[in-house]
């Protein structure tokens, strides 16, 4: 009752028609407040539901339903397609009014590389598409204070649009802080290459970093403590590893993450490369992404079968990453998308374990406060554990 | 006779031979420096006076070449009777002869030696590049103590040989291999090097195999191949499994311009051969072109197993059949370390002749006459 009081508030505080430009850079008019929403892929739906405003959704796509632990509510609703093929006829009956015989104000949420529905839909009384993303971090706070006019939740899109600035913000500090304090001083990296000289032109026989090592400590002098970063997408096989480059949202995360994302050099967002690449590249880090069957992994069976399959590969034991046991199984959930803050945190921590950083914790605030969901204690999201 | 009379005219002559060396090495040294313009580290080389005076303690400078942020681990050896005297640099060591400099962020480094009250002595040093995988030597610098006068070295001293006209900015690179499959091609690019890339195939599986590729000048005894040479390089192999492993692979190398046309080389006869130890001769390889940009021609060839290499080519054949003489047909004879063969033959190019910046090349030419020039008017005041 109390919500639907603040909905017919907010409702009346809004002057129409309301013009936006989408992500799509499409001039869109909304000439009523939106009674019904049709969501065609997941991250609109959680979108549309961090706003307050799921039970207006009418409509979604198979990839919706096929996340049962984030939308429960929405297993009922009516399919209108896959992610990306659409049925228009029922987009169309699902907007209509059952008693007027009218179609009510229904919004439909596409992605911006996804104009069909906008073409196909055209000129239909009512029914007004938006192409927004909600899982491209430079755009995410735009398409949601956008979304929060449009649905008449500027408040609650405000409200997540600061939380997840606080928790973006808590990353970068704390990764700034640890790239300073991890720092290699200019007389520690002196005495590190004295060392190597002495054991290696001047016949002692102390300890020393080997060159390799040594010349990644240089790097961090130079650079700053940034640990060189794999991100593993599908490897299928040894010779073809999908990896994310520069323009992806994975290199996004890395680099806020304070990592050097290693195939951040490479052409493209999506290159692929060899494990024998990897191999000559030497990563401080692996990251591989998953995309789980479920929410997370239920028991560490599977995510450590996963790591041990990196780590047994010819060689895997040259590089660094094995030899000081951080390879990593992330699952993909929390990474992209509303909650992608989780998933950075997440790499935050990863690449750079002694970050007073609790991952957990803002996966919790965000189900709690956003999602209306329960942390699934017990589920395994990052492996091994950070 | 007349050679054993042109031989001692170059003993008495010697030590300014050497001074006059070390100068031409220097400047060309720092000729290649200015050429090389990619990179962080381009090289380190040592400014020293050739002639300390006995006794006395001087000054030497390594010059890091290159674009900040630089790191770079040196090691210098000073010789036997010099004596390291103090750095104001704060991040070094010394053991015996040697001392290690840890260079951070420094284009230059000084450091002070005693010299003994007489004799003579060569520097040598090696730099490793913590910021690429470069590794390089700090080109050989000899000192006499006294300046080279009449009383300060016996006469029976040989002068020292001339360094390469010109210095590489790098001389040595070593790649890792971590895992070399049997059957399964690896390659590695090199820069800075005249190889610019080997592709190494096992017949067995090979862990953590290290490929080192080292410049290097011809060791007296081994024989010179047949052609003009262009360099001489080694590529060895490190690692558990080598032994029983059969490594072979391609080598794809280049051969600068100027080289070609300072020469007249014709560009179909350049070779790749490998020395064999056993049968302790050249091997010829297969050797085809495979490209060429604005300075350099590329080469391919494979090898069955890594050894020493020698990259040659020969003179065009309506050059060689006219043969006519030039300028350094006048000088070749005064060089000591010339061999008889080369000083007889007008058409024969100086020894080893480096692959080097062109504009350097100019400048060897330049420097070549001027010592000439030097030589010739000695001459004729002492026929006087």
């Amino acid at each position: 009752m109390i919500i639907l009081l603040l909905l017919e508030f907010s409702v009346s505080a809004t002057e129409y028609p309301l013009n936006i430009t989408d992500s799509a850079g499409r001039e869109v008019t909304i000439t009523a407040p939106i009674k019904k929403i049709i969501v065609l892929n997941s991250d609109a739906a959680e979108a549309v539901k961090v706003l307050g405003r799921v039970e207006s959704i009418v409509g979604v796509t198979d990839s919706v339903k096929k996340k049962s632990y984030y939308f429960p509510e929405l297993q009922d609703k009516e399919t209108v397609g896959t992610w990306k093929e659409f049925d228009y006829e029922k987009i169309a009956e699902l907007a209509k009014n059952e008693i007027t015989g009218r179609n009510d104000p229904t919004l439909v949420i596409t992605y911006t590389f996804k104009l069909e529905p906008a073409e196909k839909l055209e000129g239909i009384e009512n029914i007004t598409v938006v192409a927004f993303d909600f899982y491209k971090e430079e755009k995410l706070c735009e398409e949601v204070e956008k979304l929060g006019k449009i649905l008449n939740m500027e408040e609650r899109a405000q409200e997540f649009i600061d939380w997840w600035r606080e928790k973006r913000a808590a990353v970068e500090d704390a990764v700034s802080k640890s790239i300073s304090a991890e720092s290699i001083s200019e007389g520690e990296l002196a005495n590190e290459i004295l060392s190597y000289l002495r054991a290696t032109y001047l016949g002692t026989t102390e300890g020393h970093l080997d060159l390799e090592r040594l010349r990644r400590h240089a790097w961090f002098y130079v650079h700053g403590s940034k640990p060189w970063v794999f991100i593993e997408g599908t490897a299928k096989g040894l010779e073809d590893i999908a990896t994310k480059g520069n323009g992806s949202s994975d290199h996004a995360t890395c680099t806020l993450a304070g990592g050097y994302n290693i195939a951040g050099e490479l052409g493209g967002a999506y290159p692929h490369v060899s494990w024998e690449w990897v191999l000559e590249r030497n990563p401080d880090v692996i990251i591989k992404g998953v995309y789980t069957s479920g929410w997370g992994w239920s028991g560490v069976e599977e995510p450590a079968e996963l790591v041990e399959d990196i780590k047994s590969r010819p060689g895997a034991d040259s590089i660094f990453a094995v030899k000081d046991d951080r390879v990593y199984v992330c699952c993909n959930e929390p990474l992209y998308g509303m909650d992608s803050v989780v998933g950075l945190t997440y790499w935050a921590k990863i690449i750079h374990p002694k970050l007073d950083l609790d991952p957990k914790a803002v996966y919790i605030e965000y189900l709690t406060n956003f999602m209306n969901i329960s942390y699934p204690e017990g589920t395994i999201f990052v492996y091994p554990e950070v | 006779m007349k050679e054993v009379k042109k031989r001692g005219r170059g003993e008495v002559g010697g030590r300014r031979w050497k001074i006059v060396s070390l100068i031409v090495s220097l400047l060309l040294c720092v000729c290649a420096a200015v050429a090389v313009v990619q990179g962080s580290l381009e090289c380190v080389e040592r400014v020293i006076p050739s002639a300390p005076a006995p006794n006395s303690v001087f000054e030497v400078t390594l010059k890091i070449k290159g674009e900040l942020p630089l790191v770079v681990g040196i090691v210098e050896e000073i010789p036997e009777g010099f004596s390291f005297e103090g750095t104001d640099y704060e991040y070094y060591e010394v053991s015996g002869q040697k001392i290690a400099f840890a260079a951070i962020n420094v284009s230059e480094i000084r450091y002070k030696v005693r010299a003994p009250s007489s004799g003579e002595g060569t520097f040598m040093g090696n730099w490793i590049d913590m910021l690429g995988d470069k590794e390089g030597d700090i080109a050989a610098t000899t000192v006499i103590v006294g300046g080279g006068g009449a009383g300060a070295i016996g006469a029976e001293i040989t002068p020292t040989p001339t360094p390469a006209p010109t210095v590489a900015a790098v001389t040595k690179a070593s790649r890792v291999i971590p895992f070399l499959e049997a059957g399964k091609e690896v390659g590695m690019a090199f820069k800075d090097l005249d190889v610019s890339m080997i592709t190494v195939k096992s017949n067995k599986n090979v862990s953590n195999m290290k490929v080192i590729i080292e410049r290097m000048e011809r060791p007296a005894d081994i024989p010179e191949p047949l052609g003009i040479p262009y360099t001489y390089f080694e590529i060895k192999l490190e690692g558990e499994g080598i032994e029983s492993a059969e490594i072979g692979g391609r080598i794809e190398f280049k051969v600068d311009k100027s080289w070609i046309s300072d020469n007249n080389i014709d560009e179909t006869t350049v070779t790749l051969s490998r020395y064999d130890e056993k049968e302790e001769k050249w091997n010829a390889l297969p050797t085809y072109k495979v490209g060429e940009d604005d300075t350099a021609v590329y080469f391919e060839a494979e090898t069955p197993l890594f050894a020493i290499f020698a990259i040659t080519g020969e003179r065009k054949a309506e050059v060689a059949a006219t043969p006519t003489p030039t300028p350094a047909t006048t000088l070749m004879p005064t060089i000591p370390t010339q061999s008889p063969t080369a000083q007889t033959t007008p058409t024969q190019s100086p020894t080893t002749p480096s692959p080097k910046p062109s504009g350097c090349k100019a400048s060897f030419v330049f420097i070549s006459l001027i010592v000439l020039l030097l030589l010739r008017k000695r001459r004729g005041e002492r026929n006087k």
